[in-house]
């Protein structure tokens, strides 16, 4: 089955949208394959580990089997730890999960932990206010 | 996460959902709901409960005019500044370092 969600590329200031399509096997294997395909860098590819384990550690059991993800646009090149939760949400919703079908107005740039916690991304655009109440020294 | 919320804006894409950390950054962009969640249960309640497209939870928002307002405070500070600073060599007066206003 197929679930597709939606995520961002950040390349400097600019962004692209990807749509992250998961696709499951229904073939048993002795452990989970997965497939990363469409120019994932290191960390994109990592990613698996830590969807395992956080799907894992939220309660789900997904039998062992050939994933497939598909980070489309295909010629674009993928980077960070953002894709984490689209790719968990794509599983989980291949395997029928979530009880929605269309998470097509949902962008998602989250990263995941193992323990399924969100982690916080560093600040990209460093642009800050001076706060209001300090006293300036000429 | 400033430029993921611009693409959201542009694209339509009317909910982002991002971690609680960050949303304060995307959610100075006006026309997009940013949805800050914590783990990966939180985003599968929020999900399932958005069965017809609504999300019943209230998006995060920024007070934006306040950021600005801040911003104006340095902008008068800086220019009183400038101004005693001017006042000063007009004046002959030596110029007094370190003092805050």
């Amino acid at each position: 089955m197929l679930f597709k969600a939606l995520s961002a590329a950040v390349s400097g200031i600019d962004a692209n949208l990807i749509d992250v399509e998961v696709d499951y096997s229904g073939a048993v294997t002795d452990k989970d394959i997965f497939h990363t395909v469409g120019l994932p860098d290191a960390a994109v590819r990592e990613s698996r580990d830590r969807v395992r384990a956080a799907i894992k550690n939220s309660g789900y059991t997904i039998p062992p089997t050939f994933i497939t993800i598909n980070l489309a646009p295909a010629d674009l090149k993928k980077e960070g730890s953002g894709f984490d939760l689209p790719i968990a949400l794509g599983i989980l919703g291949a395997y029928g999960a979530l009880r929605v079908s269309d998470v097509s107005n949902f962008s998602l740039w989250v990263s995941l932990g193992l323990m399924a916690v969100c982690d916080r991304f560093r600040v990209c655009c460093r642009w800050r206010f001076w706060p209001a109440k300090r006293r300036y020294r000429i | 996460m400033l430029p993921v919320a611009i693409l959201a804006r542009e694209k339509k894409i009317p909910n982002l959902i991002l971690p609680a950390a960050n949303a304060a950054e995307a959610a100075v962009v006006e026309g997009v709901n940013v949805f800050p969640v914590s783990s990966l249960t939180d985003v599968i309640d929020l999900l399932n409960s958005s069965l017809l497209g609504v999300v019943h939870r209230e998006p995060f928002r920024v007070d934006t005019q306040q950021l600005l307002g801040e911003l104006q405070h340095f902008l008068v500070a800086l220019l009183r500044c400038a101004l005693s600073r001017l006042r000063s060599a007009r004046l002959k007066l030596p110029l007094r370092v370190g003092t805050t206003f």
